[in-house]
């Protein structure tokens, strides 16, 4: 009787490991490689579109690992931080990474080019593909980060009214993601009657002040794509609180701001016509599910999609934007992006 | 009949060690010994200081006092009152005729009336009845062995500390009234406070201040359920309460004594060769025993078992070699397998989840293997420096060989035992390849074991270290609540505008942490010391440049340290289970010696973590 108990749950013990073992390694393993920490609104937002696609199908496991590489941008951080990341790759033996930002594919995904067990798929990507060496690469694939220049050129279109020219200045931090930014903003050829001039890259507060002063001497409007790496003074690791510098912008600068990622919107700003994480994110997400269930990659593609931030009282009649359609306040309350008037107390 | 024979035979035969497991009854050859007395020799006098019990094997022995007397012929117990917590005998024995008497010592009859409660009532019948007619005028007071006064007022917490934690707490209450802490933060930072403070005076069981925040969380309602209980659906709980499973059956199953006895019975007797046997077995529970003190329990048991075999002195060398090789082989390692302690559970759980993924029990081996080398090269060269013995030792090989027979063949549950360990292993080691957490290796493991009846309903009640998985519990609720709050990053902004950047080098960081940490244990016991030096410096390590896990492995590492017994509950209890059979002093040197030795290996696997690129 008890070798019969011994034998059941012998056979037990076999079954529900050959069960789950089984069930282990057949499950595709999906791999969220996060340049950034989940504390920053882009990498959230990335976050909310990958989570959107991802959870219509259970027979995945997904891991989320975050490089945080934005509040440590420092070489020997990131040099470490690759590291970390190789190794968890290496541990967890995902079927697809889909690698988030720049820094992910510098310090890390470059490293898997043409390897025939991992698919990488890139999002966020402002540089190019064979800054990275995609472009050789068989097993990677992805979507480019790209600033929506177009929706920019249209707006100012309408809120100037004109066909005369429209001068803009770029003002932003000197981080790589804005540097990559920068060049495809001067790059690209279709700014129509807008005239793009030399762009402000700061790294400090003091500096920062003096380029939007000088900026609105100089354009008509100014486009602020990042402030996230203004240091308090030259030298120094204390970076001032991006809500900070957008408190002092919106107060000094004399002429309209407008935001091209939507945290500059969320830091202050009144207006930002930004690229869309979401949108990044999911289409990451979706191209990694096509991979493992077809095994073929999609082709590249860049951003379509872009997103709007307003504040009410910047279209009321007064404000600086009140030329922009309705259209805009119906798509920014669509986003979850629209700051209502702050009610003044009684 | 060598006396040898007479003792397993008594064993074998006599009622009072019928129920015992072989296991057991082996146990008791090496504390049994034979003595022989001629007509009217004096056993032991009336008042003596009670340190055996006997037992009549031939002839006859009088029990006297002033107005009793009493024949205990052949076949019969006598004198065994310290059962009943006696220090003194209660009567002079003498021998009628000539006299064969097995002894068992003090210890051998509380463990026996441990394992069988009839033998308690035979033996305390035996005792009541010399006791009724002790000397009331002329003999010393006959003095009851003092226990410890467990009570429900044994905290160390005053009126005082009751008082000032009403005073203290509402007046922290109103000075947190500032705007960069939201009104849920201050109220959550009330219960923490009230709880850390509790644990300072030690007004509750350490489990309770916990359990009172959590619950005191939920009551106002300032975190969601899914994140104030996020500990009890966390894999670490389930892992833990698993192996404790596992671990029980392991212990009961006899098989550590019997690999033991069989590795002592084939090997060389040199006493260098029982200390590293010993130490052998002492890191391989670490592997799959996560209670220390549970660890320190057995490897005490095997050490005075061992010091038994070889009939060693308290005051020899060699003594106190094996209480070291016993209490270090039980927990020099807990830190570097993540199963070694329960405090690994508890770091693991406070740790950012990414870290939690990737220092799972193999991760984690491999961080910090390094450190296990250092601390296994310090160990022997601290070792062999002061306690080097190449002398042979004389070893009763025939009693080894009596044990054996006892023991016989390996049993169900040894085999249980054996087949449980083997699979957890396979488990935990190829983690990497099935992806299966090891808390579900350790679950199937359990519910396996209770399958074949190796671990019972009572076990399950009753084995479990339930207050102290409810505190892990309770303890990564606070966690996840501070971090809900928001309260991790204001603990870090605030602590980096304090510390600036002088710590940015990681060695001047991680001897803050151990400064700090050796600091807060002089007044704090271990687990709420991790608990606080972990919300402390967890949130603020990847500002100076190391990795959380790193700066958690630093804080357990140092608060493993201890220079006074009393800062070591785990060394107390080994102390308790090994009855102080050696010599203290020099124990809490060698102690010492291994601090500097723990300190140094933390130093020296810098360059390794470096290249892991944990700092």
């Amino acid at each position: 009787m008890i070798k019969l108990r011994l034998l059941f749950v012998g056979l037990f013990v076999l079954g529900s490991t050959y069960f789950l073992v089984k069930e282990s390694i057949s499950t595709p393993r999906i791999l969220v490689l996060q340049s950034y920490g989940s504390d920053y609104s882009w990498t959230h937002d990335v976050d909310i579109g990958i989570k959107k696609i991802l959870e219509k199908e259970s027979t995945v496991t997904v891991r989320w690992h975050y490089m945080d590489t934005k509040n440590h941008p420092e070489k020997h951080y990131l040099e470490k931080i690759g590291i970390v990341s190789k190794r968890v790759i290496d541990q967890f033996k995902p079927s697809v990474i889909i690698a988030v930002d720049d820094d992910a594919q510098e310090y890390v995904t470059k490293y898997y080019n043409n390897d025939p067990k991992i698919k990488v798929v890139f999002a966020g990507v402002n540089g190019t593909r064979e800054q990275y060496g995609f472009d050789k690469a068989s097993n990677i694939t992805g979507i480019l980060e790209r600033l929506p220049v177009e929706g920019i050129v249209d707006s100012l279109q309408l809120l100037a009214g004109t066909t005369n020219t429209i001068k803009i200045i770029h003002v932003s931090d000197e981080s790589k993601t804005v540097k990559l930014d920068d060049k495809f903003l001067h790059a690209y050829k279709g700014w129509k009657n807008v005239k793009m001039l030399p762009s402000h890259l700061v790294s400090t507060f003091d500096d920062w002040k003096v380029s939007i002063k000088k900026a609105c001497e100089d354009a008509d409007y100014i486009v602020i794509s990042n402030c996230r790496k203004i240091y308090d003074v030259k030298g120094s690791e204390k970076k001032v609180p991006p809500k900070e510098i957008m408190a002092w912008t919106m107060t000094n600068a004399t002429k309209p701001i407008i935001g091209m990622n939507a945290f500059v919107f969320e830091d202050g700003a009144h207006l930002a016509i930004a690229t869309s994480p979401y949108e990044q994110g999911e289409i990451a997400a979706q191209f990694a599910l096509d991979i493992i269930k077809t095994g073929v990659l999609p082709s590249h593609t860049q951003t379509k999609q872009f997103v709007i931030g307003i504040d009410e009282e910047s279209i009321a009649p007064g404000g600086e934007f009140f030329g922009l359609p309705k259209t805009y306040v119906a798509y920014a309350l669509y986003s979850g992006k629209f700051r209502k008037k702050k009610s003044k107390p009684t | 009949m060598t006396d040898n024979d007479l003792i397993v035979s008594f064993i074998a035969t006599n009622p009072v060690f019928k129920i015992l497991t072989p296991t057991d009854k082996s146990r008791f050859i090496s504390k049994l010994s034979v003595k022989k007395y001629s007509v009217d020799a004096v056993i032991h006098n009336n008042f003596d200081l009670s340190s055996s019990g006997f037992f009549v094997v031939n002839g006859s022995v009088k029990l006297k006092n002033t107005n009793f007397e009493k024949k205990v012929n052949a076949g019969h117990f006598f004198s065994c009152e310290s059962v009943l917590g006696l220090q003194n005998h209660t009567a002079k024995a003498i021998c009628i005729d000539e006299c064969t008497i097995i002894s068992l010592s003090d210890a051998a009859l509380n463990t026996l009336v441990n394992l069988n409660p009839d033998a308690l009532a035979y033996f305390s019948a035996n005792a009541f009845e010399n006791l009724g007619t002790v000397e009331k005028q002329s003999a010393p007071a006959t003095k009851l062995k003092t226990f410890s006064e467990s009570s429900m007022f044994d905290f160390e917490g005053s009126i005082w500390s009751w008082l000032a934690l009403l005073v203290c707490t509402p007046a922290l209450y109103v000075y947190m009234q500032t705007p960069v802490i939201s009104s849920d933060a201050r109220i959550f930072l009330t219960f923490l406070a009230v709880c850390i403070f509790m644990w300072i005076f030690r007004l509750v069981p350490y489990y309770i201040p916990a359990l009172f925040t959590i619950l005191g969380t939920l009551a106002v309602d300032i975190a969601p359920v899914t994140v104030v209980l996020s500990g009890f659906s966390s894999e670490s709980f389930i892992m833990i309460m698993a192996l404790s499973a596992v671990s029980l059956v392991v212990i009961k199953s006899g098989v550590l004594y019997r690999a033991l006895i069989k590795l002592l019975s084939v090997s060389k007797c040199s006493y260098n060769f029982y200390n590293f046997i010993l130490f052998f077995i002492g890191s391989i529970l670490t592997l799959f025993i996560p209670a220390i003190v549970t660890r320190c329990q057995i490897m005490a048991q095997l050490t005075n078992e061992a010091r038994d075999l070889l009939n060693t002195k308290k005051t020899d060398s060699f003594s106190t070699s094996l209480a070291v090789t016993g209490f270090f082989g039980a927990s020099l390692f807990s830190t570097i397998f993540f199963t070694g302690s329960l405090m690994n559970f508890l770091v693991q759980n406070i740790l950012p989840t990414q870290e939690q993924t990737q220092f799972q029990s193999l991760g984690w081996i491999k961080a910090s293997i390094m450190m296990g080398a250092f601390f296994l090269v310090g160990y022997l060269v601290a070792f062999f420096a002061v306690f080097f013995n190449k002398e042979k030792c004389e070893l009763k090989k025939e009693i080894l060989i009596s044990k054996l027979n006892v023991i016989g063949k390996i049993s169900i549950v040894e085999w249980c035992a054996i087949s449980a360990v083997a699979f957890l292993s396979v488990g935990f080691f190829t983690y990497f390849q099935h992806q299966i957490h090891p808390a579900w290796v350790a679950t199937i493991t359990m519910v396996a074991l209770v399958g074949v009846g190796a671990f019972s309903k009572k076990d399950f009640q009753t084995g479990i270290d339930w207050a102290f998985i409810i505190f892990i519990a309770t303890c990564s609720g606070i966690g996840a609540t501070l971090n809900y709050l928001g309260l991790n990053d204001i603990i870090a902004k605030n602590l980096v505008n304090l510390l600036g950047t002088n710590f940015k080098d990681p060695f001047y960081f991680i001897s803050l942490i151990i400064i700090s940490t050796l600091l807060i244990r002089m007044f704090l016991p271990i687990t709420p010391s991790v608990l606080i030096l972990c919300t402390i410096f967890i949130p603020i390590s990847n500002f100076y440049n190391i990795s959380p896990w790193l700066a958690s492995i630093v804080i357990l590492v140092t608060a493993d340290m201890w220079f006074l017994p009393y800062q070591n509950f785990f060394y107390v209890m080994f102390e308790e289970f090994s009855n102080s059979n050696y010599n203290q002093k020099k124990f809490v040197l060698f102690n010492i010696i291994m601090n500097i030795v723990r300190v140094g290996a933390i130093y020296l696997s810098m360059p390794y973590w470096s290249k892991l690129g944990l700092m």
